[in-house]
């Protein structure tokens, strides 16, 4: 593997052990929050995946699959912003 | 689905790799590895590849089949991109088109917690499972399984439709 590929598995490792953790905690003690956190974190997952992607290809001066992925992050910013709209909708309700 | 079940057992004996190292892949093939041997492989029918992922989008909204089931058969059928490279690819992409609406989702409150807990901690480990055993099992069954899946996926909505 080359290293770009091998942070990425690591990154993808990382998230999904991490929030297995505190989806079983949350689970395991009946917390809303830790089980919240836990899915946060399983959704996050992909966009750090991708975040890494799209530095390292800019990195390595690849411009073109670092413009597509840029576009795919900027998507998925997109539905995060929503997401805390509706969020913030709801809490000022 | 049932067509694309049916053109995998036709295909199933046929390998999208080359085995000659020098062959230029193209801007989107590649090289893997399978054991201690190394392929390349190249990308063809792109169109087919984009309007697979547009189909996959639609049916996955309408039907609730996950896109993986289009995608795959078409990426190894149509588009030159062998078996184990289709499903890495589809699973890669389906992860982060997953992602965009699933916040969306999760800041509405559609989201129900113990659910999504309990389906997500028993789909972890078999996920992880499934990526270890596709390394070790042939190609050919890897094909057979997905026509077998296709197959039954596709009767059952039939079924279901009556």
């Amino acid at each position: 593997l080359k290293p770009l590929e091998r942070f990425i598995e690591w990154v993808l490792t990382t998230g999904l052990l991490l929030s297995a953790l505190l989806l079983v905690l949350g689970l395991a003690t009946g917390s809303t929050r830790a089980l919240s956190f836990g899915i946060v974190a399983l959704m996050l997952t992909p966009v750090s995946r991708v975040i890494v992607v799209t530095l390292g290809l800019l990195w390595k001066r690849d411009w073109i699959f670092g413009a597509l992925s840029l576009f795919v992050l900027l998507v998925l910013l997109c539905g995060i912003g929503v997401a805390a709209g509706f969020a913030v909708g709801h809490s000022t309700r | 689905m049932a067509v694309m079940g049916l053109v995998m057992i036709a295909r199933s004996r046929k390998r999208n790799v080359i085995a000659d190292l020098e062959t230029d892949p193209g801007l989107l093939g590649g090289t893997f590895s399978e054991g201690d041997k190394t392929y390349v492989y190249r990308v063809k029918r792109l169109p087919v590849a984009l309007s697979s992922s547009l189909l996959a989008g639609a049916l996955s909204g309408l039907l609730g089949v996950g896109g993986g089931i289009v995608k795959v058969p078409v990426l190894n059928s149509f588009c030159g991109i062998p078996m184990r490279v289709a499903a890495s690819t589809s699973a890669f992409m389906i992860g982060v088109t997953a992602a965009a609406s699933s916040f969306v989702y999760f800041g509405r409150g559609d989201v129900i917690l113990p659910l999504t807990s309990l389906v997500a901690l028993g789909s972890l480990p078999a996920s992880l499972v499934g990526a270890h055993l596709s390394q070790r099992v042939e190609t050919r069954a890897l094909k057979m399984a997905m026509a077998i899946l296709l197959l039954f996926v596709a009767g059952q909505m039939a079924v279901r439709s009556f």
